[in-house]
């Protein structure tokens, strides 16, 4: 079924539109959310979880991009569940190393707090990737964004892991030097 | 501030760059197109819904793809009407009508998932566009900021100004040609580009007058001048999904105009390139620039990836990638000058005994080998082609650079491929053509305990008739890709043309580490040396914006760009460094004459626009914001 006739049955409240929506785009959302969560468990009911916050904005939403508006509604559930559960403790997965990761960007000691910032925080980081070159940009979007292992992103785009790694090292670089020049971060 | 808040700081990504990343075919060169925004797919999404979803047919199905011989010269009788480059589709409205159910809004046609705006760009390895600084009869004619700026050249005094925003300025005979593309409708978030071109007497140097102005839709993606015609190639796309509910199918064909009364542009004058699976199409107009007549026209309807041209020839290669199909690049040539006609297709697939392109579940490629061409020219009717042989592998594949020859006329083919003496992987960053050869910066990565080394290899193609042969230099060198961390002045990552030909084989090349020119001989492919390692000593922070003229034997300029004292390139200072190079000495470069730019200089008050031109053996520069040319001397 088309994501149009999909929304549609959203907008008509009518339940098939969770069992289209499981259909076409389960596997796609369990990926996304188990490279966060790395338990098939909570990764299944983050996936669940979607199709139901889906059923709660549609409407008034009509989103231009059913795919991609499911995969952030995953995509931040399972990172708040990820954040309940591992508040004290570190497990496996994916999504350890993509921490890790962006905590290059990071100064030792930095200073936003309020809610605010975290805000324009999301528009810097907007910016940022919108000028990056296509390959940089997308290549930084799968790690940070989707939580795909390097692997994954190198033979997605016929790179090298190692080519993955340089493209992934210098655009965080680039990133640092941005959240620096607008106040996020100390230098 | 944690690295968890930097994590979710990404979940405001733009939903196009998510979807682009989810699409994004490998090696893609980049080019400034047109985009058609929200508005194409607002109509798509409105459009659909208005009509209900019996209109949709379930999933898009796969373009058909014929199965294609190495060389397709073109049948005569297929001429006539609609050129036979397409096996399936005989007029505009067949594709229409296929793609009214079946258009890919492919997320690398388009920001936003409309259609049409790809990412075509043109390139020529003979012809030169035109710059922003042209003369005639003792008169230069330079863009500035919404005037072309006429100045005397002997006295580099201004005498008078056009009212135009020109970004190509041509003189061709007593023609003064002036380009620019501009906003011509559309809204703030989807604008409607379409180029101008204005002809001018010169009759009186002193004072052009206007003669003819011809507007075409699309964004300007080449214009150069080969004898007494001006070519322009514009390109332009619409989302084709619903498209029956567009008032008529005039909407799809390019839109010209001369003098302000519309051009027809005619069944006869469209092409249809294999299989398109979205509607985008190059536009390409010849105009006579004397008689102020449209030439020839004809526009070229595919999933066009680059255009190349020369005199005479024009190419154009197709890519198809879709959520579940990659079909191998094509490349249609046609022959220019009295019409574009269609000179027949290579195929790279069939060249390479593969199938013409791989089903995909996920959009990801499946392991396999695939081609990509970075570059096509034209020598004594063989077109000479220059690309990447990728074998992906998961993290095992290898690269081998493709070299291959073709005789349209007489239907022959040929190429080599050859690998890295190491195995590597690279990728192909800079192509300097030559008349009988090639050479190709490809840079390699390799890892070592979480240190990345990046390093630039030669490989050199020498051609002669259809025979190629491809050699690897050994030589290692820096891989120059730009600099981190600029955005704001300019592309930290814009195509460099690394290698600066001196002649009798002598070639500088921007080393980074530290910032400088190495000197290397080529001259003899199979025996290519480094005979200057660069010491940094010039140009010093010579990184971006990287621009380079040979004056003449051993004679050089080079902007060199130099940061604040914080080391930032914000408030950078430029200068046009004019040097003589003696490979025999043991510091090579020698300072003749630095032009500086910048405020309170006695020279040009900023670098934006910068051009030079060589005019009856005397070299002249101009910027934007200076009202006359001044001449170079060194």
């Amino acid at each position: 079924m088309e994501d149009s006739q999909i929304i549609e049955l959203y907008w008509r409240k009518d339940s098939r539109a969770i069992s289209e929506t499981s259909g076409k785009y389960g596997a796609y959302c369990y990926t996304v959310a188990d490279s966060i969560l790395n338990c098939p468990e909570d990764s299944e009911e983050c996936v669940n979880d979607t199709w139901l916050q889906a059923w709660n904005t549609m409407p008034p939403q009509r989103p231009s991009k059913l795919k991609l508006f499911l995969v952030k509604i995953t995509r931040n559930l399972s990172f708040n569940r990820f954040k309940a559960r591992n508040r004290d403790k570190r497990g496996g997965g994916e999504i350890h190393l993509v921490l890790d990761e962006l905590a290059d960007c990071l100064a030792s000691e930095t200073d936003i707090e309020n809610e605010y910032a975290a805000k324009e925080l999301c528009g810097c980081i907007r910016r940022f990737v919108r000028r990056l070159p296509e390959r940089d940009g997308s290549v930084f979007v799968r790690r940070y964004f989707f939580t795909e292992p390097v692997a994954v992103i190198a033979e997605r785009y016929g790179l090298t892991e190692n080519n993955v790694m340089v493209i992934l090292s210098r655009t965080r670089k680039k990133l640092k030097t941005q959240l620096i020049k607008e106040g996020y971060i100390n230098e | 501030m944690n690295r968890e808040d930097l994590y979710e700081g990404f979940k405001d990504i733009d939903d196009d760059i998510l979807e682009r990343s989810e699409q994004m075919a490998k090696g893609k060169k980049k080019s400034p197109w047109v985009r058609w925004g929200a508005m194409a797919a607002c109509i798509c999404l409105v459009v659909a819904g208005a009509v209900g979803v019996h209109f949709w047919r379930g999933n898009q199905t796969i373009p058909p793809t014929p199965v294609d011989p190495i060389i397709i010269p073109p049948d005569d009788s297929g001429l006539t009407a609609i050129m036979a480059t397409s096996d399936t589709y005989q007029t505009l409205n067949e594709l229409l009508e296929y793609l009214s159910t079946n258009d890919y809004h492919a997320s690398t046609l388009s920001a936003d998932g409309g259609n049409g705006a790809g990412n075509i760009s043109a390139t020529s390895q003979q012809l030169v566009e035109g710059k922003r600084l042209a003369a005639c009869d003792g008169y230069a004619y330079h863009a500035g900021r919404g005037q072309v700026h006429i100045s005397e050249l002997d006295s580099q005094s201004p005498i008078g100004s056009i009212d135009f925003e020109a970004e190509q300025i041509f003189v061709c005979g007593d023609r003064l040609v002036l380009v620019d593309s501009f906003v011509s409708g559309g809204s703030e978030i989807d604008e409607e580009i379409s180029a101008c071109v204005r002809l001018y007497d010169l009759n009186d140097p002193k004072a052009p007058k206007l003669m003819d102005e011809f507007v075409q839709l699309g964004s300007i993606i080449a214009c150069y001048v080969s004898g007494d015609d001006l070519f322009l190639l514009t390109a332009d796309g619409v989302c084709a999904c619903g498209w029956s509910r567009l008032d008529d199918t005039d909407d799809y064909v390019p839109a010209l105009s001369k003098n302000g009364a519309a051009v027809t542009w005619p069944d006869e004058e469209i092409c249809i390139l294999g299989e398109p699976t979205s509607v985008q199409y190059v536009a390409a107009t010849q105009i006579n620039v004397k008689t102020g007549e449209v030439a020839n026209k004809q526009a070229f309807y595919g999933d066009i990836a680059e255009v190349f041209y020369g005199a005479g020839w024009l190419a154009i290669t197709t890519q198809t990638r879709t959520e579940q199909v990659a079909l191998h690049p094509d490349i249609y040539t046609f022959s220019t000058g009295s019409g574009y006609a269609y000179t027949g297709k290579i195929s790279t697939a069939s060249l390479l005994g593969l199938d013409s392109g791989v089903k995909m579940s996920d959009g990801t490629l499946p392991a396999g080998n695939y081609p990509y061409v970075k570059a096509v020219t034209q020598v004594d009717g063989v077109y000479r082609i220059i690309g990447e042989y990728v074998t992906v592998n998961g993290g095992n594949g290898s690269t081998q650079l493709l070299a291959l020859t073709a005789n349209m006329a007489e239907g022959e083919s040929n190429y080599e491929l050859i690998g890295l003496d190491n195995g590597l992987r690279f990728d192909l960053d800079d192509l300097l053509w030559e008349s009988d050869r090639a050479i190709a910066t490809v840079s390699t990565t390799e890892l070592f305990d979480n240190d990345v080394k990046v390093e630039a290899q030669f490989i050199f193609a020498e051609f002669s008739g259809m025979d190629v042969s491809l050699s690897c230099s050994g030589i290692r060198a820096d891989a120059v890709s730009g600099v981190d961390g600029i955005f704001d002045l300019g592309d930290p990552f814009g195509e460099l043309e690394t290698l600066i030909p001196m002649g009798n084989g002598i070639y500088l090349r921007y080393n980074e580490t530290p910032d400088g020119l190495d000197i290397y001989d080529f001259s003899d492919s199979d025996a290519p040396q480094q005979i200057y390692d660069s010491l940094g000593d010039i140009p010093t922070d010579c990184r971006f914006e990287f621009t380079w003229e040979v004056y003449g034997k051993n004679i050089f300029g080079i902007m060199v760009v130099t940061p604040d004292e914080n080391g930032e390139y914000r408030n950078a200072t430029f200068s046009w460094n004019i040097y003589a190079v003696d490979v025999e000495k043991e510091n090579p470069y020698t300072l003749l004459k630095a032009y500086p730019f910048g405020k309170g200089s006695n020279f040009m008050a900023s670098s934006l626009g910068f051009e030079t031109l060589e005019y009856e053996g005397s070299y002249y520069c101009s910027t934007m914001d200076a009202l006359s040319v001044q001449k170079l001397t060194w």
